[in-house]
C-alpha cells in the first residue's frame, strides 16, 4: 500500500505536469543551444550558463508541483484520503529531484560535457542544484505562495552575500577556500555536505507536514 | 435506517481559536443515520467537520471510532469516511474517470462495479475534465468515490450551497436514494438552510456559537407540537418536554404531541399552538437561549 502510494502520487504529478515539464526542458535546452552560440566562448561562461538555467528550472518544478496544489486546494482533498503524509511530502521531493537530475544530465551532456570528467565539480554542482530545488519545494509547502517564492532566494542569497563580502577577490579567506576546494578530498566533502543539507531539508519538511493542519497547506 | 451501531463518538472535543471557540462537544454518530448539522454561518459546522476528518487538531477532547481513539493522521479512520468539502477540490485537469482511478489507487479498497453503476446513475461524464463540471456534479463525483471505497461515513459540508433549486432537489433525491440503498452508511450533512436538513436528515443537530444547542431525531420533531407564549410562564421538566427557549421576548416550548404537557398547554390561554411554523425553522432561529431537558 505504502509503495503503491508513492507510485500513484508521483504518477499523478507526471500525468498532470509531465507534458509541461517536457516542454520546459525542451525550451531550456533550445535556450542553452542559442546561448552557447551567442555567449563568449570558454568553459567558464558555458558552465555558468548551464548551471544558472538549471537553478531557474528548479523554481519552475516547485511552482508546478506544490504551488498549484496549494492554490487549487487539492492538498485538502488528498489529506482526507488515507495517504501517508510522509509519502505526500516525499513524493514531491522525489519528483522534483527526478526533474533536476534529468535536466542536469541532459544539459551538461549536451553543453558542458567537461562536468562529467571525474573531478567532482559536476557532482558538487548537481548537489547544489538539488539542494536549491529541495529548498524550493520545502518553502512552497510550508509558506503561502508569495513567501514561498521569495524564501529560497533569500535563504540562499544571504550566504552568497556573506561569501562575496568576507571572501571576495584578494582576501585571505578566499585563498583558504580555494585551497580547501582543490584539496584531494575537498570536492567530495563539499558535495557530501550539500547532499546532507538536501537530506536535512527533506527530513525537516516531511516531519513538519506530518504535524501540519490542512489549513497550513492551502492558500 | 435499520443499523444503529455507534461509528463515531466525540468526547469533549474542543478547538480554540483566538476569536472563536468550538465545543467542548460530546455527541455520537451511528451507522444508518443521516445527521443534519444545522447552524448559521460561523456556528462552527465546518470546524467540527474538519476536526472529525483530521484536517484540524483538537485543543482538547478526543474522537473515538467504535471505542478506539482516533490518532492524528489515522489512516484506518481515513479509510472509513469520505469528506466532501463545500467546494470539492479535485484536480481540475483530470477527467472524471482519471479522478476515480486516482481515488481507487489511494484508497486501496475499491468496488469498481459499484463505481461504474453510480457513474451511470448520476450520469457523470467520464471523459470530461473535472474543472468543467458544475458544483453539483463535483459533489456527485465525491459521493461516487465515497461509496465505491465502501466508506462507512459520508461527510458533506454545505453540499447544496450555491446550487440552483433544481440541482439542490436533484442532490437531495440522490442522497436519500443512496442512504436507502446503503443502510449502514452514516451521513453527516451540514447546512445553514434548514429546508435541506428537514428534507433529508433522520437526526438534527443545531450548532450555535460553537456549542451544540440542540440534538434530536427527526421522528421526535415530527411527533412534537410547538407552543409560543408572550406571557412569562414556567414549564417544569418532563419527558414530554422536547425543548424550551426564548427568542426576542417570546417563550417557545416544544412538547410531544398528545402528552399531558401538550394538553396542559392547549388549555392555557397564554399559549398558542404554532401549526403553521416549521418546528425546525423555529429551533434554528431560536436556539440562542435553548434549554433542553
Amino acid at each position: 500500500m505504502w509503495t503503491s502510494q508513492w507510485g500513484t502520487l508521483i504518477g499523478k504529478d507526471l500525468r498532470l505536469h509531465g507534458s509541461a515539464i517536457a516542454l520546459a526542458m525542451a525550451g531550456a535546452l533550445a535556450l542553452l543551444a542559442a546561448g552557447t552560440q551567442l555567449a563568449p566562448q570558454g568553459i567558464g561562461p558555458r558552465v555558468s550558463l548551464v548551471f544558472n538555467v538549471n537553478i531557474l528550472l528548479t523554481l519552475l518544478w516547485s511552482e508546478w508541483l506544490v504551488t498549484r496544489e496549494r492554490s487549487k486546494r487539492t492538498f485538502a482533498w488528498l489529506r482526507t484520503l488515507p495517504v501517508d503524509d510522509r509519502v505526500l511530502a516525499g513524493s514531491k521531493f522525489v519528483t522534483a529531484a527526478g526533474c533536476c537530475v534529468l535536466f542536469w544530465s541532459l544539459s551538461t551532456s549536451l553543453f558542458a560535457r567537461e562536468l562529467w570528467q571525474p573531478t567532482g565539480v559536476g557532482v558538487t554542482l548537481l548537489c547544489m542544484v538539488l539542494s536549491f530545488g529541495g529548498l524550493g519545494i520545502a518553502a512552497r509547502l510550508r509558506f503561502s505562495w508569495r513567501i514561498g517564492q521569495l524564501a529560497p532566494l533569500c535563504i540562499v542569497g544571504l550566504p552568497v552575500l556573506l561569501f562575496i563580502v568576507f571572501a571576495g577577490n584578494g582576501t585571505t579567506r578566499r585563498d583558504a577556500l580555494i585551497a580547501l576546494w582543490t584539496a584531494p578530498w575537498g570536492r567530495t566533502v563539499v558535495a557530501a555536505s550539500l547532499f546532507l543539507v538536501y537530506c536535512v531539508i527533506v527530513l525537516i519538511t516531511v516531519h513538519w507536514l506530518t504535524r501540519a493542519e490542512t489549513v497550513d497547506l492551502v492558500d | 435506517m435499520m443499523t444503529t451501531e455507534q461509528l463515531l463518538e466525540l468526547d469533549g472535543l474542543q478547538r480554540l481559536f483566538p476569536d472563536f471557540e468550538l465545543g467542548p462537544l460530546s455527541m455520537a454518530f451511528r451507522s444508518g443515520h443521516i445527521y443534519g448539522l444545522l447552524g448559521p454561518n460561523g456556528a462552527g459546522k465546518t470546524t467540527l467537520l474538519n476536526l472529525i476528518t483530521l484536517q484540524l487538531k483538537p485543543t482538547a477532547g478526543l474522537s473515538l471510532t467504535r471505542g478506539t481513539p482516533i490518532r492524528w493522521g489515522d489512516q484506518g479512520w481515513k479509510r472509513r469516511f469520505s469528506y466532501i468539502g463545500e467546494t470539492p477540490s479535485f484536480y481540475d485537469d483530470l477527467t472524471v474517470a482519471q479522478t476515480l482511478e486516482l481515488a481507487s489507487r489511494l484508497y486501496g479498497q475499491w468496488d469498481q462495479v459499484l463505481a461504474d453503476r453510480l457513474v451511470d446513475q448520476f450520469r457523470l461524464p467520464s471523459s470530461r475534465r473535472v474543472g468543467l463540471l458544475s458544483k453539483g456534479t463535483r459533489v456527485k463525483l465525491g459521493i461516487v468515490a465515497a461509496l465505491a471505497h465502501r466508506a462507512e461515513m459520508l461527510i458533506l459540508d454545505e453540499p447544496t450551497a450555491g446550487l440552483d433549486p433544481t440541482a439542490r432537489a436533484d442532490l437531495q433525491t440522490s442522497l436519500k436514494t443512496l442512504a436507502a440503498e446503503h443502510q449502514t452508511l452514516c451521513v453527516v450533512l451540514s447546512s445553514h438552510i434548514f429546508e435541506d436538513i428537514e428534507e433529508t436528515a433522520t437526526d438534527v443537530c443545531i450548532l450555535r456559537g460553537g456549542r451544540l444547542a440542540f440534538q434530536a431525531s427527526a421522528e421526535t420533531l415530527k411527533a412534537a407540537v410547538l407552543y409560543r407564549s408572550t406571557a412569562s410562564h414556567t414549564v417544569t421538566g418532563s419527558r414530554s418536554l422536547v425543548a424550551r427557549w426564548t427568542h426576542r421576548g417570546t417563550s417557545w416550548v416544544l412538547v410531544s404531541r398528545g402528552s399531558d404537557l401538550d394538553r396542559d398547554l392547549t388549555a392555557r390561554t397564554d399559549c398558542v399552538e404554532e401549526h403553521h411554523t416549521s418546528i425546525l425553522g423555529a429551533l434554528y432561529h431560536g436556539t440562542e437561549h435553548l434549554d433542553v431537558d
